[in-house]
């Protein structure tokens, strides 16, 4: 992991992963812990790290279908009014070409058949702009920014 | 696959009610099949009424959410399974996915208790 402060005063991270749940948790743990004390550190509600995660277990669990050894790399950058993120990884494209729309899901139902997923894409649409996601020869790389304040 | 995250789950027995304490500050992707797997072992005791209590818990995400939809319906028939301590990021991703409409939802374990 490694991180720098931009001329412009914005803090950037960038990291890479292996495509394990436990490797997610690792890399937002310290992407936090390098965040303490920074200038641009976002405020505590803000759900930067929520959003960053769904894409991270996206990828993992359907990019390269739960199986470890397949290389995620995660570069943000931290300004004072959003955070821009770009995720790469070199797993299976998105089906349809493009992200799920994230439609919420209908509860008007028995407990049963309450939905137990799905609800990733939800919460990044509902918490980021300006999503891009481009399939390019072996690679997926989607960029979205969340806005902090 | 390394197992290097133990998800700790204790049960406090009170009169009407049992609380289940998640001890950990994260429910996330990297355990939420363990955090199943520990309540399907807590709900096998058939109690009619549990609380579970996420005031330790600062971040969810909809794995974590997902497992604790899956362990409401590990409860028998007529059986509840409520949530108490809700911290703002927690209780943020519930209000989003629209869940809180699916869990009686309680501001602490003590006060879900003497509900």
């Amino acid at each position: 992991m490694q991180a720098e402060r931009l001329e412009d005063g914005a803090f950037l991270v960038c990291c890479r992963m292996d495509s394990t749940a436990e490797d997610v948790r690792v890399t937002l743990t310290g992407i936090n812990a390098l965040l303490q004390g920074q200038e641009m550190a976002p405020p505590p509600d803000s759900n930067w790290e929520l959003v960053v995660a769904e894409v991270l277990n996206n990828i993992v669990e359907h990019a390269y279908e739960d199986r470890a050894g397949g290389d995620i790399l995660l570069r943000l950058v931290f300004a004072p009014d959003r955070l821009s993120v770009e995720s790469t990884d070199f797993g299976l494209p998105m089906p349809s070409g493009t992200p799920p729309s994230g439609a919420p899901a209908d509860l008007d139902v028995p407990v049963a058949d309450l939905p137990e997923g799905g609800f990733g894409w939800l919460l990044i649409r509902s918490l980021s702009e300006n999503l891009d996601y481009r399939h390019d020869g072996d690679s997926n790389r989607l960029r979205l920014s969340i806005p902090l304040r | 696959m390394t197992l290097g995250y133990r998800m700790r789950l204790t049960t406090d027995h009170r009169d009407c009610v049992d609380i289940i304490t998640v001890d950990a500050a994260r429910i996330d992707a990297a355990v939420a099949i363990q955090f199943k797997d520990r309540m399907r072992e807590i709900l096998g005791t058939e109690k009619p009424r549990y609380v579970l209590d996420l005031s330790q818990v600062d971040f969810i995400d909809s794995s974590g959410l997902g497992a604790i939809v899956a362990a409401m319906k590990l409860m028998p028939k007529g059986g509840k399974l409520e949530l108490a301590g809700l911290r703002p990021a927690v209780d943020k991703v519930f209000r989003m996915t629209r869940m809180d409409s699916i869990f009686a939802i309680h501001p602490s374990a003590d006060s879900a208790a003497g509900a």
